[in-house]
């Protein structure tokens, strides 16, 4: 009987064959091409029991960074529609003068 | 090994060490009480909800030990916890409501990724005891007030971290919720019986003056992560009006339990699991707890694994 009995909470590693499907992995988290395909096949080995390399990891917090940096835009983008316009209509514009308003 | 009992031996329905979530729920209504901690009635499988914030929860306890303790980078701790976020995430169960929709494996993962990145600061705000940092921190103080055995009644809980934010000491607590965190979320935190125990345990564990309580909240999306943050700031006299509401709710207890009725509070039910049972004839209520809910009363005062 071996000493160090392998337990079910080990899970395996993966072959790495998404490196072979196309997603190219630069070191370090910067500078990740993403091919949307790849990072789908990326997310369904995390659903599964197996360990995924640093490299894939890293592929990971690189998507997750990037879809946040589209939203940040996104939103900022709408912001800015609703904003006012520059030239907004102003009181004097019909002759009304605003401390006679008390503002 | 820790066999210590929950309840009083001379009032066995009265708890002799309390948390913010029993005095919450007594203090709620007295018939939710029973039935979830005298009863011990529970939810037959545990909500995503529960599951998700717990494994939140997890994970940035992971991240923030790793990155304050053993001084690696943020890249690096962040990679680490996403391994951990992955193990635990890809066993979460599958949401059932639209508001449940970003609580997954990924939407754990962009919680924690969103998050780290938007509060790149936090590090240089924790409080320190020593060179260790306050986080996850267990509490346990003596309330002046004495139970049927002749002790004072004692409440325990846990700490997620304690901050010197701003200039001002801070208890932190994560929330975590499905969507965005609309101002009425935020609202609810402003009174709220765990701000004051918190804020009083943190007193107590470090000697410092805590003034304020943050609700840290995550609301996770199917595609976008809302991150926000409520401070509430508690005077002293906040904080000693809190123990004697607290010392009410206990004392309310005791006498439901002396008589042996606990009665409804109405107004609390629209949220309630127990809503369902409670709007049943008392004859066939029982059917419905067993259909419905696991019976496990609780019997030993149990560690947070």
């Amino acid at each position: 009987m071996s000493d160090s009995p392998q337990t079910s909470s080990e899970a395996p590693e993966n072959d790495g064959t998404l490196e072979q499907e196309g997603l190219q992995i630069l070191s370090g988290l910067k500078d990740v091409a993403l091919d949307p395909k790849a990072v789908d096949r990326l997310w369904d080995l995390a659903a599964q029991p197996l360990v995924l390399s640093d490299a894939q990891r890293a592929v990971i917090v690189e998507t997750l960074r990037k879809k946040r940096g589209e939203y940040k835009a996104k939103k900022a983008t709408r912001a800015a529609k609703k904003s006012p316009p520059k030239d907004a209509v102003k009181l004097e514009d019909f002759g009304i003068d605003a401390s006679d308003l008390g503002l | 090994m820790n066999d210590e009992p929950y309840w009083c031996k001379e009032a066995p329905n009265v708890p002799r060490v309390w948390s913010a979530s029993s005095l919450a729920v007594a203090g709620e209504c007295l018939r939710k009480f029973e039935l979830s901690y005298i009863e011990g009635w529970s939810a037959k499988e545990p909500s995503l909800d529960l599951l998700f914030g717990t494994a939140l929860h997890r994970c940035l306890e992971w991240y923030w030990k790793r990155r304050l303790m053993e001084g690696i980078t943020k890249d690096e701790a962040l990679l680490e916890t996403i391994a951990v976020a992955i193990e635990i995430g890809r066993n979460l169960p599958a949401p059932e409501r639209p508001k449940q929709a970003g609580k997954t494996l990924q939407g754990l993962c962009m919680a924690l990724v969103w998050y780290v990145d938007q509060y790149d600061d936090d590090p240089e705000t924790f409080y320190r005891f020593g060179a260790n940092p306050g986080t996850e921190l267990a509490f346990r103080f003596a309330l002046d007030l004495i139970s049927p055995d002749g002790e004072p009644y004692q409440i325990r809980g846990y700490l997620d971290s304690l901050r010197n934010f701003a200039g001002i000491y801070t208890v932190w607590d994560y929330k975590t919720t499905g969507g965005s965190v609309s101002d009425f979320y935020l609202d609810k935190f402003q009174i709220d019986i765990q701000n004051h125990v918190y804020t009083i345990a943190a007193r107590i564990l470090s000697g410092e003056k805590f003034s304020r309580f943050l609700a840290d909240v995550i609301g996770v999306g199917v595609t976008y992560v809302d991150l926000r943050r409520q401070p509430t700031d508690l005077t002293p006299n906040e904080l000693d009006e809190a123990l004697l509401d607290i010392h009410a709710i206990i004392r309310r207890v005791e006498r439901a339990a002396s008589d042996g009725y606990y009665p409804k509070n109405t107004k609390a039910c629209t949220f309630c699991d127990f809503k369902g049972v409670c709007s049943k004839d008392p004859v066939s209520r029982e059917v419905f707890l067993k259909s419905d809910f696991n019976e496990k009363r609780r019997t030993i005062i149990e560690d947070r694994k």
